[in-house]
């Protein structure tokens, strides 16, 4: 899995509470469709942000009667997505120094 | 035909199967992969594609389970040292619950096994606990004791619950440093009437002063010191008092009892509750009331029980050497005449419900502590077999498991936190085995009650069963739990991922070692329990030497009756199908007296039982004459100076019936004069054929306590109304008491018929538990060898072919331990059957009906199994893999 997923779906988290598979599409949307893991591999990801209290989560019944678990971010998880705010943007600076122009969404 | 709903249950199904997921994560991804497909539905997808495409988007389950399983795992098996900690431990009971409802066929045979078992074991130590709980609530019962009279007899001694009145005064005046106080009490029966109404009381006692001072029973209404001081006093139990006068307080209020007497009350007491007494009344009265009655004066007539109350710091070593020289002094003419000894024997109070050796002991209850052992017994038996078959489907199963225990090694697990975690399976199966069990024993508790015969006082929930279940639970998880769990968590990794794992002869060894054991013990109750029945249906069966459905039983129990005697007798003959009536001391199949007896020919006093008896002795019991004649009042002379003698009296005495007759016996405490023997007639069973028909000498002596009639059974139905009709013109006070002698009789072997029930249902249990476990290895070796069966089933073989094959282990198995219980079962029938005085041969047919029965049980739980996989068509068995 890659480093990036974690700043990811916190960003698309502090847009606003969100569940599983609108993640997903999210996520695809946002990046031109060019992740190479399966949408199932998401759910580990969203556990291991929650157990470590970046996330919280609930279950809500939509109103064709699914089950949904939502999740939004929490204070530590906008702490975290903070600090690798920083660190993209100093490792950001210092790459474009080296390559020239900026490359998005590419580590 | 393509349906959603059953795909995504198949693709929720498949993911079930990776450990790693908890719970919700499979209904997260469910809603993931419905949302997809109806998103690729809107674009134009079929539900088939959708499906496809939705799922393979998912990914691989087992990755994706991974993934979870390291979100949530790898930590603690990482992080700790001692490889336990808080995380751990919840860890365990994860796991062990995921296990636990994963295989519920296993973790149901397991649980219900233990539930049985654990059941049984905690009714059986309820019945302990009551039968411990005995006279434990007075506050000096370790001063107290029972004053018993130790006889010695021709062969025996034998030692009596009864003494005379006059004990009680003659101990504290003899012993006053020794004996604080005595206090005596006597079992009788009384009519109360108050107002219009009429109460017959069956447990109506008389005791002195002391009574209430030296027995704790907590008061209620007034003073216990003082309140059978005085004569014409009576204390009521609570019930009896709200019962006579409801919630009014009965002190100072009077009772009239038997028509005849007032008595004041004086106060109110209970029994207190979770306890138990060897003793029960309802009611007692000052038995200073009767102090000018022969049986208060006279040292010779026993009818009451004695209680000393030792000074304190006083030892039953410091008074034992005394005793002799008291009954010397009050007993020694006598018993030089007598020419034997009489002495006294104090039973600490403790000791007194399991003292059922005395004999004449009246209305006081005792139990058999060979009982308590018996059952401790039989409860860990079952507690056994119910932990020898965890032991054996947890290591069955391990196969299963090897492969967890191969990937837990790999990440990093070690070998004692694997063992912890089989130990916490094995003990949260145990504890859901215990509250089930604790549960079925609270709602089943009046059926176990009915079963024994007595109600159990003790609290299900007092601290002490609590601990008790607790600490069996402990116990059973940890032991069952302790072998399957070294076995499991030794496997070695590479081995148990790589190859299959295959028992080695050890542990085979070991289950059908431990197979063995349970249907050795399957087998040894099961043998016990018809050879119990057996000898249970021979008595029953056995002839008492007279009819003694035809016979009723009628309790001459007031004076009123008494008086009247001639007149009623005529009574009762005139009513249609009483074929003959008699009145008689003794009862059949109950009470009868001993006396003792000087007869011609023999120097010693010898005792025997007696009988006094109007002229029907031959005709109401349908007895034949050996020799000579039955009593007769052609004779006037009968009556004083003519006995009948049995049988068995001839023997004992040493002569042939025809000499007997003719010869002179005297009843020295009865009879100035001898009396001759005028016949022999033939034996009949008075007694339980616990013992052996006595010698039994037959007067006419007037003490009639009994009528006995002889009826034709047609018509009960009208004939009963009659009989008591007659009774209450003679004797209105007091309601008619009869019994018929058959189930007097019947009676008398209560206690060997609940202990036959008793040891029936456990018998059934042991084998229900010992036959879950088979059927659980069963079905295992049935899925082991289902690749087997089917290449056996392509070469050619029956399903009659499979089965003999596989029942031919199982056969074995059995067989061995039901030679091995044998051996062990017939010592122990031997040994029970030494209680009867008639009893069955221990003969083979038993043992044979018993082998049969275990080898078919087997045979039946272990084929419904192999019959299912082996009526599977092969294809099915051998394709996959």
């Amino acid at each position: 899995m890659a480093a990036s997923t974690r700043p990811l779906i916190l960003s698309i988290l502090k847009r606003g509470e969100s569940y599983g598979y609108q993640i997903i599409q999210d996520v695809k949307q946002l990046s031109g469709g060019t992740l190479e893991w399966s949408d199932g591999m998401l759910y580990p990801v969203l556990h291991k942000l929650q157990k470590d209290g970046c996330i919280e989560s609930r279950w809500v019944k939509s109103e064709e009667g699914r089950k949904r678990k939502y999740y939004s971010i929490t204070n530590i998880g906008l702490q975290e997505l903070q600090t690798a705010k920083d660190q993209w943007s100093s490792i950001h600076s210092v790459l474009e120094t080296i390559w020239g122009p900026a490359q998005k969404w590419a580590i | 035909m393509f349906e959603l709903d059953t795909s995504i249950k198949e693709w929720k199904r498949s993911l079930r199967k990776n450990p790693g997921y908890e719970d919700g994560d499979i209904e997260e991804l469910e809603s993931h992969l419905r949302d997809r497909i109806d998103a690729l539905i809107d674009e134009g997808e079929s539900e088939e594609n959708a499906f496809r495409i939705a799922s393979s988007e998912i990914g691989d389950v087992k990755q994706i389970a991974t993934e979870f399983y390291k979100t949530t795992t790898t930590k603690p098996y990482l992080e700790t040292d001692s490889g336990i900690n808080l995380g751990i431990l919840s860890n365990f009971v994860k796991i062990s619950r995921r296990n636990l409802f994963r295989n519920k066929l296993y973790s149901s045979l397991n649980i219900l096994g233990l539930v049985i078992g654990i059941t049984s074991a905690l009714f059986i130590y309820l019945f302990i606990q009551n039968e411990l709980n005995y006279d434990t609530f007075h506050e000096n019962g370790d001063r107290i004791y029972k004053v018993n009279r130790v006889i010695e007899r021709e062969t025996e001694t034998s030692t009596t619950g009864i003494t005379s009145a006059p004990f009680k005064k003659g101990l504290e005046e003899d012993f006053p440093e020794m004996i604080e106080m005595a206090t005596h009490f006597g079992p009788d029966d009384g009519v109360v009437t108050i107002g219009d109404k009429n109460f017959m009381e069956p447990r109506f006692y008389m005791a002195d002063e002391n009574f209430f001072q030296i027995f704790s029973f907590p008061f209620l209404n007034g003073n216990p010191v003082t309140a059978l001081e005085q004569p014409n006093t009576v204390v009521l139990s609570k019930q009896t008092a709200e019962k006579y006068f409801g919630a009014e307080n009965p002190v100072g209020k009077t009772i009239l009892v038997d028509g005849e007497k007032d008595f004041e009350v004086t106060g109110v007491f209970e029994f207190p509750e979770g306890t138990n007494s060897h003793f029960y009344f309802d009611l007692v009265a000052s038995i200073q009331t009767y102090s000018n009655y022969r049986f208060y004066t006279e040292w010779g007539w026993n009818q009451v029980h004695t209680y000393a109350m030792l000074s304190e710091g006083v030892d039953l070593e410091d008074i034992n050497p005394l005793l002799p020289s008291f009954m010397n002094k009050y007993f020694g003419e006598n018993m030089t005449e007598m020419d034997r000894r009489v002495d006294i024997m104090l039973l600490p109070l403790k000791d007194v419900y399991f003292a059922d050796y005395l004999t004449y002991d009246w209305q006081i209850d005792h139990g058999t502590k060979s009982n308590l052992y018996v059952f401790g017994i039989i409860a860990l038996l079952i507690i056994i077999v119910a932990g020898v078959n965890f032991i054996n489907l947890a290591t069955a199963r391990s196969v299963s498991r090897a492969k967890e225990v191969g990937v837990r090694k790999t990440l990093g697990a070690r070998q004692l936190v694997l063992f912890f975690q089989f130990m916490a399976e094995a003990l949260m199966m145990a504890f859901i085995a215990g509250i089930l069990s604790f549960l079925l024993v609270y709602l089943t508790q009046p059926y176990f009650e009915q079963m024994i015969g007595t109600v159990i006082s003790v609290d299900l929930f007092a601290p002490e069963i609590l601990f008790f279940t607790i600490g069996i639970l402990t116990i059973t998880g940890l032991l069952a739990g302790l072998y399957p769990a070294l076995f499991l968590s030794s496997f070695k990794p590479i081995k148990a991922l790589k190859e299959k794992i295959s028992f080695g002869t050890s542990q085979t060894f070991i289950r059908k070692g431990l197979i063995v054991f349970q249907f050795a013990i399957s087998s040894l109750l099961i043998i016990g329990v018809i050879i119990i029945n057996q000898q249970m249906n021979y008595i029953s069966d056995k002839s008492l030497g007279f009819q003694p459905d035809q016979l009723i039983d009628i309790t001459l129990n007031n004076s009123a009756a008494r008086q009247q005697l001639p007149q009623m007798m005529e009574q009762f003959k005139t009513i249609p199908g009483v074929e003959e009536t008699s009145v008689m001391s003794g009862s059949p199949g109950g009470f009868f007296d001993t006396y003792s007896f000087r007869v011609e020919d023999h120097e010693k006093v010898l005792t025997l039982n007696t009988l006094f008896i109007d002229d029907k002795l031959s005709e109401v019991f349908d007895l034949e004459m050996i020799t000579g004649r039955d009593f007769d009042k052609v004779f006037s002379t009968d009556s004083a100076s003519a006995m009948v003698i049995n049988q068995k009296a001839v023997d004992f005495l040493g002569w042939s019936a025809d000499e007997a007759v003719g010869k002179q016996i005297r009843n020295m405490y009865l009879d100035d004069e001898p009396r001759t023997v005028i016949g022999v007639v033939e034996d009949f069973h008075f007694r339980s054929l616990h013992s052996q028909i006595e010698p039994l000498a037959v007067s006419m002596s007037r003490d009639y306590r009994n009528i006995v009639l002889k009826i034709s059974t047609d018509n009960l139905s009208s004939l009963l109304p009659q009989i008591t009709e007659v009774w209450d013109q003679f004797s209105p006070l007091y309601p008619i008491d009869y019994r018929f002698v058959d189930e007097q009789f019947a009676q008398l072997y209560d206690s060997d018929t609940r202990q036959r029930k008793i040891f029936s249902a456990f018998s059934v249990i042991a084998i229900v538990v010992a036959c879950l476990g088979l059927f659980g290895l069963a079905t295992f070796n049935a899925e082991k060898r289902s690749k087997e069966m089917g290449v056996r089933k392509i070469l050619g073989a029956s399903i009659g072919d499979l089965l003999l094959t596989f029942n031919k282990e199982v056969l074995t198995i059995v067989g061995v331990s039901f030679f091995i219980a044998v051996p062990v079962t017939y010592f122990l029938a031997e040994e029970w059957l030494q209680n009867y005085a008639y009893r069955i041969s221990n003969g083979m047919m038993s043992y044979l009906i018993a082998g049969v029965i275990v080898i078919l049980l087997a045979i039946l739980t272990v084929s419904y199994q192999t019959v299912k996989v082996a009526w599977t068509n092969p294809v099915d068995s051998l394709r996959d893999e």
